[in-house]
């Protein structure tokens, strides 16, 4: 087991220094290149300003963006960078990235452990590193989204060895990453409710095992309240419309001409792509269920229906005091802003 | 039933991801190019 770690911790590193040797080598923009992905500065903004409005408003660097848009960043990934600070920021957003991607490829081979031992774990944990190529890339620039797959495994793993009190705070530590966290929560409502309702007998057991979890949606309202004294405004996440992404009815994506208002043109043919998205999703949860994996089945599919609303085919208002005006680097902005279906067929 | 392994050999699957995985490296350095920040937005973090 120990070796398979140390295994692990050598692909990792030899894949890390293939890369960022190849930007520090022969790109005329060095690692700067790769510092300026989306969203890292986004984070790094938060983690420099602690939301503290008139810092940013002092320092913003993207002026179309309003302060409140740096809600959408919560605050688990800028804390980290803040603490390896000592390092510059840049280069702490890449450092604790890639600490958490490290992270997460570790607790996956412990969670396929633990679900089945006899699987092959260690080629599952390698094959973490570059699957899916989306995530990648994302692990590989600044994102929360290492942070917050690392947490999710572990509150997965302890999920797994009965450990709900471990598992609950994994969980609520993976929502101070990303919003996202929440559905995690919803999931497992469903699931306890299913539970409560065909095995009524062991209602207290199940309720008793039920209870952690609300360490989810207190640590939402605690990120909510952080809002609220520095934004003024308890529900400045929901209020957020610059990328309108969700729309009813399900799968208009698919239908739609635009992306971010731009005609999609020919290129209509590569949506495509899409469907094979959710193709190896449901794939994947039909495969959960048919292994009784119930929790994280349901869990799956809690996370999945929403993810057919997905379509960006425009985007809202912008910063009041910018929207009005043709700036070029607002325009360069939005095409260049990606977001994991934009990507795949452009 | 039907199962997996009437789909895939598990020697396949290995063979496959094993040898696509080099594509991610392609797909990455393509993609960093078309996601940036507008230029100053690191200058201040210096």
């Amino acid at each position: 087991m120990r070796k398979d770690v140390i295994r692990i911790i050598n692909v990792f590193l030899t894949v890390a220094i293939l890369f960022y040797g190849y930007y520090i080598l022969f790109h005329p923009q060095g690692l700067e290149h790769v510092y300026r992905n989306w969203d890292g500065p986004g984070y790094a903004v938060v983690a420099k300003t602690l939301y503290d409005v008139k810092m940013i408003e002092q320092i913003n660097p993207f002026p179309f963006l309003a302060p409140s848009h740096y809600a959408y960043q919560f605050p688990l990934y800028p804390l980290f960078i803040r603490l390896f600070s000592f390092i510059g920021y840049s280069e702490s957003m890449i450092f604790v990235s890639q600490l958490f991607t490290l992270g997460y490829s570790i607790a996956l081979y412990f969670l396929v452990k633990a679900v089945n031992p006899r699987a092959n774990a260690l080629f599952v944990s390698i094959a973490s590193i570059f699957v899916t190529p989306r995530w990648f890339i994302v692990s590989h620039v600044g994102s929360t989204e290492p942070a917050f797959l690392f947490f999710i495994t572990l509150f997965a793993l302890y999920f797994y060895k009965k450990n709900y009190l471990a598992s609950a705070a994994f969980a609520a530590l993976a929502q101070l990453a990303k919003p996202q966290g929440i559905i995690f929560f919803a999931g497992l409502a469903i699931y306890f409710l299913y539970r409560f309702i065909t095995d009524a007998p062991r209602f207290r057991e199940y309720l008793r095992t039920f209870l952690p979890y609300l360490l989810i949606p207190a640590a939402l309202m605690a990120t909510f309240t952080v809002y609220y004294f520095r934004f003024g405004d308890f529900f400045v996440f929901m209020k957020n419309e610059a990328f309108p992404t969700m729309q009813w009815p399900p799968l208009k994506i698919l239908t739609s001409p635009t992306v971010y208002n731009a005609v999609i043109d020919l290129f209509v043919v590569w949506k495509e792509a899409i469907v094979y998205t959710y193709f190896l999703y449901a794939l994947g949860i039909a495969l959960l269920f048919e292994k009784k994996l119930h929790m994280v089945a349901v869990v799956s599919l809690t996370y999945f229906l929403p993810v057919l609303l997905f379509c960006p085919d425009r985007y809202g208002p912008l910063h009041p005091a910018y929207s009005p005006v043709c700036d070029a680097r607002i325009i360069r902005f939005f095409l260049k802003k990606g977001s994991v279906f934009y990507d795949s067929f452009y | 039933m039907l199962g997996l392994s009437d789909f895939f050999s598990k020697k396949a699957v290995f063979f496959t991801i094993l040898f696509t995985s080099p594509m991610a490296f392609l797909y990455a350095v393509g993609y960093i190019n078309y996601n940036l920040a507008p230029y100053p937005a690191t200058l201040f973090l210096k």
